[in-house]
């Protein structure tokens, strides 16, 4: 029997530096392991199923840490706890969106500690890959949620190839709704990338949701003025209201004038392996009334090209309706 | 028109004989390429450069696959089959250095090392297609257990490495000036009567003229 | 170097191939490089390279 539920035998480091981190990362590559508040990390260890050589705990890392504004937005440091964020009052004036979306990720007591960077980057929640089966995302060579007989209830309605996982995080969508950028660092430099080079389906990397290299840290997330102040949505859909994972999110952002939506920034969480952008719903709101009528049509085309598969057709409905509502009810 | 006999023992230096016909040589080619896009599609990911590589790779087994059983039923129909196969006489070339036929003895167990290993790679390759949706099945890992998947991964997998091997040997001969003969003739069909006598038996290999 | 990927089976204890592990592929790839430098040389050295009927 593998024994569960007890910590396995690692090496633990506890940096106070990102460059400090960063050696740690070069010397151990691929066995080391970074940790923030541990939510996503610790579950994984005590199951046995990831057993890195090293841990690497950011959370002493001050300069990961807090919320600064900056010329062209604010930037987030990636340690920051989802409660900070919820709480700061630039966030909650300029970005609510963001506020409102980490308000509804899992109990306070997760909050407290989980971070927004561990929670963009955390990984699937699929309870086959969870479980410990080795399915292509665990690096093995069959998915057990995508077969004739898999349950598959939470997962990918989109852009599935093999793994049908889906994106379990309520603060991605917001992200991609603000357009954040990724601030990534490793000893040769920094690079920051946006969502749609962050998040990465299975197409491209099937063992990993974020193009985060095993040398780099994610130090921080920048979100820029544009959206700032804008009408904002987010809703989530889950089984209970709370300590669980979205069946379906929303978050939206429209600028809207005299009632019209002049642009727009929607993505979806829970129904691909990244948050879903709906560009084709954006383009559709472009210059077109806020009203019942162009929210339906935008809830009814946010579902197009959607693949169920045996248990998740109840998704399809669910994720035009939140569509139908974001562009109905954003508020200022 | 009357052929010349290009086997008697002058034949006119500036002659061409007919090495690959058209229709093989476009097999050749489109093997190549099939191979060297699986091959990209399968190791480039495994080496860090990450991109969708899915559908080309199984789209391109599937296009290899079809080559393959075209070339099969055009060497058993149409053309000299045993002309690939290694035989006693092949062992006395190497022994006794006798000149060989079209092809040499290394050349056959190239291509049988070669088919070999595209075969594995093929026949794992086309079970795998039963773990992805088409127009025809649902996809539907359980025809058989992990262990079976197993080795038909392994198989797939050493296949496709040892044919890292096999195609960088084979790119070897074929940029090598004293093999350039055997390239040309795979681009352009032909090789010269006077490289055809001084490498070949006529009597074991009996060229026609290049048209 | 390992000659096989694995994984853990559900069942606990044993573990199950999953595949050929990609630790070959330099090895594989060395031996195609080796070939040709070893082949390449023999050739430089006894200078037969004219006459090849490979
Ligand atoms: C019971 C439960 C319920 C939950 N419900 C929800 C929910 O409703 N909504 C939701 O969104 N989430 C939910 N979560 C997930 C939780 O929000 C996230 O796991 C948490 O935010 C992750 O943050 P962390 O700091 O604890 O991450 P960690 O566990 O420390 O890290 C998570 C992953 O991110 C990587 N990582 C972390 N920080 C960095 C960094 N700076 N650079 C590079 N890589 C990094 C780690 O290597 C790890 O792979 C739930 C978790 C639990 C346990
Ligand atoms: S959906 Fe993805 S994570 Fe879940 S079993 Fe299939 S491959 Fe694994």
């Amino acid at each position: 029997m593998v024994v569960k539920d007890m910590m396995p035998n690692f090496e633990l480091f506890q940096p106070t530096q990102v460059k400090d981190a960063l050696a740690i990362l070069d010397s151990y590559g691929k066995d080391a392991w970074k940790m923030a508040g541990g939510y996503d990390s610790l579950v994984w260890f005590k199951e046995r199923i990831k057993r890195p050589k090293a841990v690497i705990d950011l959370s002493g890392i001050a300069e990961m840490q807090g919320i600064k504004e900056t010329a062209d937005g604010v930037e987030i440091g990636a340690l920051t706890t989802l409660t900070d964020i919820e709480n700061n009052s630039i966030i909650k004036t300029k970005y609510r969106l963001l506020a409102d979306a980490v308000a509804k990720v899992a109990s306070p007591q997760i909050r407290h500690a989980g971070t927004i960077g561990g929670n963009a980057s955390q990984d699937a929640r699929c309870l086959y890959y969870r479980y410990g089966l080795p399915c292509y995302r665990a690096g093995g060579t069959t998915c057990y949620a995508d077969t004739p007989e898999g349950i598959n209830r939470e997962h990918a309605l989109f852009e599935s190839d093999r793994c049908v996982a889906v994106t379990p995080s309520d603060g991605a969508p917001a992200l991609v709704a603000l357009d954040a950028k990724y601030v990534l660092r490793s000893s040769s430099g920094e690079r920051v990338v946006g969502s749609e080079e962050f998040y990465v389906g299975p197409k491209i990397d099937i063992t990993h949701m974020t193009s985060t290299k095993p040398e780099e840290i994610l130090v921080a997330i920048r979100i820029p003025n544009t959206w700032a102040g804008s009408h904002f949505y987010f809703e989530k859909v889950a089984d209970r209201n709370v300590w669980d994972f979205a069946l379906v999110n929303v978050a939206a952002a429209l600028k809207v004038q005299n009632g019209v939506i002049r642009e727009s920034r929607i993505a979806c969480g829970g129904v691909s392996a990244v948050p879903r952008r709906l560009t084709a719903v954006e383009e559709i709101l472009k210059g077109q009334p806020m009203n019942e009528t162009v929210a339906k049509l935008a809830g009814n085309s946010a579902t197009r090209g959607a693949r169920p598969l045996n248990y998740n057709g109840f998704k399809i409905p669910l994720m035009a309706n939140l569509v139908t509502r974001a562009v109905r009810d954003a508020k200022a | 028109m009357s052929t010349p006999d290009i086997t008697r023992p002058d034949p006119a230096p500036t002659g061409r004989v007919l090495r690959h016909k058209l229709i093989d040589r476009i097999y050749h080619w489109l093997m190549a390429l099939s191979v060297l896009i699986l091959m990209a599609t399968a190791f480039l990911p495994i080496l860090g450069w990450k991109f969708e590589w899915l559908d080309l790779h199984w789209i391109t087994g599937v296009v290899l696959t079809l080559a393959v059983l075209f070339h099969i039923i055009r060497a058993v129909c149409w053309q000299d089959i045993w002309a690939m196969f290694l035989g006693g006489q092949d062992l006395r070339d190497i022994t006794g250095g006798g000149k060989p036929g079209k092809y040499t003895p290394a050349q056959k167990l190239y291509h049988l090392g070669v088919s070999l290993l595209i075969l594995a790679a093929i026949g794992t390759g086309l079970l795998m297609l039963l773990k992805i949706d088409t127009p025809w099945w649902r996809r539907d890992p359980y025809w058989f257990s992990d262990t079976q998947w197993g080795v038909i991964y392994a198989i797939h997998g050493f296949g496709a490495m040892a044919l890292i091997t096999m195609v960088m040997i084979h790119i070897y001969f074929a940029l090598r000036p004293d093999e350039w003969r055997l390239t040309r003739s795979m681009f352009r069909g032909w090789m010269t009567s006077k490289e055809y006598l001084d490498h070949h038996d006529p009597k074991r290999w009996k060229a026609k003229e290049d048209a | 170097m390992q000659l096989f990927r694995h994984a853990n089976s559900i069942y606990g204890g044993s573990d199950v191939i999953i595949g050929a592990s990609y630790d070959l592929l330099l090895w594989f790839a060395a031996a195609g490089a080796a070939f040709i430098l070893m082949h390449a040389v023999f050739k430089a050295v006894t200078k037969t390279g004219e006459r090849a009927s490979h």
